[in-house]
């Protein structure tokens, strides 16, 4: 079920102007026919620039295999989020909340929100497209996911794998601490701890 | 997202058991139930699939599977 969590502005870089975007808890059909429609054939042509996987994160466009239904699981241990602007969907991200636990010490063993899927319309990535559209998508989704982990008293705490293109960002931009290479997942793996939530809070606008 | 209310009678040993490990978790005993039930939904649904649910021992690597009935 899709259902109105909260209203967000986003930078429209072609105009200059903030435009109003609104986030939702769940995910419909509309969602997912952007998804493959517009999003899918943008990210597997950028894809086939590159001569592997590993490479097209020079491309950004390492999640150009994902499925639609892989994304949005639909169990209790998942929460779904779209975020939508201009009649479009700018983001969307799955929460695994069940079965993964913070590795950081002071909370090591306590339930964290494992950002399972995070990503951003393919017109809206650098090295995509030559003017990305949208700024402050992944932030608003990744702030969505904080809160999220204390409105279900797990202290913000977030982690997460991240493909290699996006490891600057959430290691320098959101400030996450990166806990190194993880052989089972064949990714970074970083964690987010309660009071590196309370920092990243302090500078983001909270859904309540 | 929606709630919806239900009482729920425990044993004195569960509300014990209740109380220790929301304490242990840093959780309200409700986000603990809350908790709880979306790992049973989710260990069900591994094993319903023919998946197959271990715990390891930390020291001897000794894996016992967990068997749900």
């Amino acid at each position: 079920m899709k259902k109105l969590l909260g209203a967000r502005v986003l930078l429209n870089r072609h105009t200059g102007e903030m435009e109003p975007a609104q986030i939702f808890f769940g995910s419909d059909d509309t969602n997912r026919r952007h998804y493959e429609e517009l999003w899918k054939p943008d990210l597997v042509r950028r894809n086939a620039d590159f001569p592997d996987w590993g490479a097209s994160a020079e491309g950004n466009a390492q999640d150009s295999h994902w499925a639609w239904d892989e994304i949005m699981k639909s169990t209790l241990a998942y929460e779904n989020f779209v975020i939508e602007c201009a009649g479009l969907t700018q983001g969307i991200m799955n929460v695994n909340i069940a079965t993964r636990f913070a590795t950081l010490p002071p909370h090591k063993g306590r339930e964290l929100a494992y950002i399972d899927r995070i990503a951003t319309a393919p017109w809206n990535r650098h090295k995509l497209h030559p003017k990305p559209k949208y700024m402050g998508v992944g932030r608003t989704l990744f702030a969505t996911c904080v809160s999220l982990s204390i409105d279900l008293e797990f202290g913000g705490r977030v982690g997460l794998h991240s493909l290699e293109q996006s490891e600057t960002w959430y290691r320098d931009e959101l400030g996450l601490t990166d806990c190194g290479f993880d052989e089972t997942e064949e990714m970074r793996y970083f964690e987010m701890t309660e009071e590196q939530a309370i920092e990243f809070l302090k500078g983001a606008e909270v859904l309540s | 997202m929606d709630r919806r209310q239900m009482t729920l009678i425990l044993s004195d040993k569960e509300m014990e058991v209740l109380d220790d490990l929301s304490q242990r978790r840093g959780m309200s005993k409700t986000a603990l139930l809350r908790q709880a039930l979306r790992l049973y939904q989710s260990v069900t649904e591994r094993i319903e699939r023919g998946e197959k649910v271990f715990v390891e021992h930390p020291t001897t690597k000794d894996k016992a599977e967990l068997v749900v009935l």
